[in-house]
């Protein structure tokens, strides 16, 4: 406990930038994700190509490798570091990189959602002169998104716990942190207990929050 | 207001529509029957573009449908559309459910909007619905909705798709109800249904389809009593 208690301000400062990262990678992999699943379903050919090599290209290498390759191997080839700034390049491209990892997953995640909507309901808003845009704004994706919030939650966790692996690009958030405390106080076991009691903590909030969420959702609009 | 000239579709190898050449009048009432398969549900939805003509010229409410230039949404503005799965928006009460299109599409006001719908839910014997949730309806109170929604667009011609296949036989009588009354208003329609009473009391002209092909073709009540083609013959001897 004393070991905790000392340590606390240390592995609160790395708890704020895990919390911040994930933020940002929830945000932006939502974003990625619907982006990418309207190109992969859409008639233009080139923007289907483009999405689905997007996913493959993410889901079928390993998160930390992309995150060694994009945070550290990119500046060995490219001056990233004289565009973005030498201590913002390392901070975007890691945000960067985690989010268009998760946006991968959510890709599929949001054209599985979209797919799973009778096909009725875009015959109908056609036959009522909606636009491709109109139905998908107005029709498609509200129903879309009600049936999409588990699988989304359960990515947003992934992408919580995904956040550790910026660790060894040097970000230091809460796992990083971590290890310095552990490195002076060698209290291996006590740390590493209460960083994954702090991920429990964080994560169950969430999924709960999300639960609530969609029984709210399912109250409201049937 | 209907011309169709020559219209083919096929699906792959599969040939649907062979050729069909059918011509509505402003204010008619045409009735389409005939057995499942010969293509008389791919002929309506070609009317409005959701299938895409193969071959043929479609021209509907003044526009070329089938002329590449022709913008398809400002020609679904005229042409309404009944589903037999009424295809309501589920997520959307009655209300929104005929108002989102007007309001979206056409940038009429909301409470212009909300006003029309409120006269024609009222009109379909629906008037107390504004606020709920398709599900919450019959399938006959939501096949009424849908005429409503379909009307809210203000169309010169409605096309029907078997709107009473998919309802209980105690549903169906409210349904044809409203679709007469609009017929008695001089609304422009296209009905394909198996209802032969609708057939003959509503229809100002009747279609008889197999084979992807119109076969025969007048007044009800003469195909009725004195079918002249042997495939009329045999259809209307099965299910009369």
């Amino acid at each position: 406990m004393e070991t905790i208690w000392q340590n606390l301000p240390t592995l609160l400062v790395g708890l704020q930038l895990t919390v911040q990262y994930a933020i940002v990678a929830i945000i932006l992999m939502v974003l990625f994700g619907l982006i990418a699943a309207l190109m992969r379903l859409s008639k233009i050919a080139v923007f289907r190509w483009i999405a689905a090599a997007y996913v493959e290209i993410f889901r079928s290498t390993p998160l930390l490798v992309q995150l060694f390759f994009i945070v550290l191997g990119l500046p060995a080839i490219l001056p990233v570091n004289a565009w973005f700034g030498q201590l913002w390049y390392p901070i975007l491209a890691a945000a960067l990189t985690l989010s268009l990892n998760e946006g991968a997953y959510v890709t599929e995640i949001i054209r599985a959602g979209i797919l799973g909507v009778d096909r009725g309901q875009k015959e109908a808003a056609s036959s009522v002169a909606m636009t491709n845009f109109q139905s998908m704004r107005y029709i498609i994706l509200p129903q879309a998104f009600k049936r999409m919030i588990p699988p989304l939650v359960n990515q947003a966790a992934q992408t919580i716990k995904d956040t550790s692996l910026l660790a060894p690009v040097g970000v230091a958030e809460l796992v990083y942190k971590g290890q310095i405390v552990i490195a002076s106080t060698f209290a291996s076991f006590t740390i590493w207990g209460f960083i994954a009691a702090l991920y429990f903590v964080i994560i169950f909030s969430v999924s709960k929050f999300a639960s609530y969420l969609e029984r709210r959702l399912q109250l409201d609009k049937r | 207001m209907i011309n169709v000239k020559n219209l083919h579709k096929t699906f792959g190898a599969l040939e649907v529509l062979k050729g069909v050449d059918a011509h509505v009048e402003k204010n008619e009432v045409v009735v389409v029957i005939g057995p499942s398969g010969s293509g008389k549900s791919t002929f309506l939805r070609c009317l409005n573009g959701l299938e895409t003509a193969t071959s043929g010229e479609i021209e509907i409410a003044g526009m070329t449908l089938t002329d590449p230039q022709t913008n398809i949404n400002k020609l679904r503005q005229h042409v309404g559309m009944v589903f037999q799965q009424f295809n309501l928006f589920h997520h959307l009460t009655i209300l929104e459910n005929i108002t989102i299109a007007p309001r979206k599409v056409m940038k009429v006001k909301p409470e212009e909007a909300i006003e029309t719908a409120r006269e024609l839910l009222a009109r379909v014997g629906l008037s107390g619905k504004e606020n709920n949730y398709p599900e919450q309806l019959s399938g006959g109170q939501q096949q009424r909705v849908a005429i409503a929604r379909a009307l809210a667009m203000k169309p010169d011609v409605m096309l029907f798709d078997e709107p009473t296949s998919a309802l209980d036989p105690e549903m169906v009588s409210g349904v044809l109800e409203a679709m007469k009354a609009l017929a008695l208003d001089g609304m422009t329609m296209v009905v394909v249904t198996h209802e032969m009473g609708f057939a003959r009391e509503v229809g100002h002209r009747l279609i008889f389809m197999d084979g992807g092909q119109i076969v025969e073709q007048g007044k009800p009540a003469a195909i009725f009593n004195d079918p002249q083609q042997k495939r009329t013959q045999d259809f209307l001897s099965m299910i009369l």
